[in-house]
């Protein structure tokens, strides 16, 4: 599935070639996967055509820039009981099964939302430098999740959405938008240590 | 008759030692004749030989004459090369102490160049300060967008009461029949006039989403923009470092 953003709508020259649109998707899974499902690499990461309407109230924010190209990432997210009990479990807040997630409060839950979106883009951070030297991650911020449609109208050139089951009754959308300023071209075949995962090399760890 | 067969004997036995004699006698010639042949050959193969052992001796006499000259000329060549040695090792010396007087002199301003750099890019580390007020500037705006947002929450709430307030204002015109016709015109036009409000308000607020978004992305790209160039500073400042060490060491 192509789910390049502004084809039609905008007559600019592709700069992302389609490789490095798909390499840069398969970062994003390879960092949804380490910060959301703890590198599990049978976690069901699959890309979709749309955000669903209603999933999400907000969405944490990022970007990671170099001189050719930015990519803002973006982790939609509400307030759910089963994402609040996920998020207590995960900052050892709570027990997770207490209503409305145990005791975590509010800036503890954006703290938990801030650091996955950290760990993702510093995911995909490490592995743009096999093809970048110059690279930089901003902090996250967090925005009404009605903002994503502007990300299309903000001339990104590849727009990419994600669904990531995080465990049986919570799932988590993420969104991909790159834009290129100069013509880029580079093909990533997999993180070595995913590689060797994947191959079985590390079962024994 | 005895007498002669006796003599007859005795001739025959004196011949026969006679001939025995003889042919020992012609037996030893032969052997004395033979080896005098077998001295001369040897004498003559012995006088060869000396004659080559004394040509041998003339040749190993020259040829150590030979080896005692060359010796000569080769321990003479030693000694010029020696003193070639010497001259190239003082000669080495004295250039390489010209050469590092010559970097030295080269190096203290460059090292001076290199220190000026040392400071600016320790100066440029400083660009976090810009980037603490380019965050604060964006957190006001982004407040600044927050508080539009609650006034055209406002304004939405105002426009969708002017739209039961206008449906209210028809209904009423319709139950006053003609007389209301006037007022139903009034009306009408509310309608359309919240009708249109309420559009826009919905488009305002959907700027103001892109807004939040065009200044949160552009802000994280300049945030993640001004990382990108203290990352680069610094390891600049790292080979600076280095360069200042190299140099040091020489001036």
């Amino acid at each position: 599935m192509t789910a390049t953003a502004g084809k039609s709508r905008f007559a600019i020259p592709r700069l992302l070639s389609q490789r490095a649109c798909d390499s840069l998707d398969g970062m994003m899974v390879s960092g949804l996967r380490q910060s959301l499902a703890g590198g599990d690499v049978g976690a069901a990461i699959d890309v979709v055509d749309t955000v669903p309407p209603g999933v999400a109230t907000h969405m944490a924010v990022l970007s990671i820039a170099s001189f050719p190209f930015r990519l803002n990432t973006a982790l939609h997210f509400a307030r759910t009981d089963a994402l609040l009990a996920w998020a207590a479990e995960r900052s050892g807040i709570g027990d997770g099964i207490g209503e409305g997630g145990g005791s975590i409060n509010e800036q503890q839950f954006i703290d938990v939302i801030c650091e996955i979106g950290n760990l993702c883009c510093g995911s995909i951070n490490r592995d743009l430098g096999e093809f970048q030297s110059f690279l930089g991650l901003s902090t996250p911020q967090i925005l009404d999740a009605r903002c994503l449609p502007h990300f299309v109208r903000d001339g990104a050139e590849h727009l990419r959405h994600f669904r990531v089951q995080v465990r049986p009754g919570l799932a988590l959308h993420a969104s991909l938008c790159a834009r290129a300023y100069l013509p880029l071209d580079f093909h990533w075949s997999g993180s070595p240590v995913q590689a060797a995962v994947e191959s079985g090399e590390m079962e024994m760890f | 008759m005895d007498g002669g067969w006796t003599g007859m004997y005795f001739a025959l036995g004196a011949g026969f030692v006679l001939g025995a004699a003889m042919a020992t006698l012609l037996a030893w010639r032969v052997a004395r004749t033979r080896a005098r042949r077998a001295a001369a050959v040897h004498a003559e193969e012995a006088g060869r030989l000396a004659s080559a052992l004394e040509s041998a001796l003339r040749e190993s006499a020259c040829a150590q004459a030979d080896l005692d000259r060359a010796q000569a000329g080769w321990n003479e060549e030693r000694e010029h090369w020696q003193g070639a040695a010497a001259a190239w090792d003082a000669h080495q010396q004295s250039s390489a102490l010209q050469a590092q007087e010559a970097l030295r002199a080269q190096a203290a301003p460059a090292l001076q160049h290199i220190h000026t750099q040392g400071r600016s890019l320790q100066e440029l580390q400083g660009i976090g300060k810009t980037f603490e007020r380019w965050h604060a500037d964006m957190s006001a705006l982004v407040q600044h967008n927050r508080t539009m947002h609650d006034k055209n929450d406002e304004f939405a709430r105002i426009v969708r009461q002017m739209v039961i307030v206008a449906l209210n204002a028809s209904i009423e015109a319709a139950r006053a029949g003609a007389q209301g016709r006037g007022f139903n015109v009034v009306a009408g036009e509310m309608r359309e006039l919240s009708a249109r409000a309420e559009a826009l308000s919905r488009e305002y607020r959907d700027s103001l989403y892109a807004n939040d978004l065009i200044a949160t992305t552009t802000f994280q790209d300049m945030q993640a923009g001004g990382k990108m160039v203290v990352n680069a500073a610094m390891g600049l400042q790292m080979t600076n470092g280095r360069i200042q060490a190299a140099l040091e060491a020489v001036a």
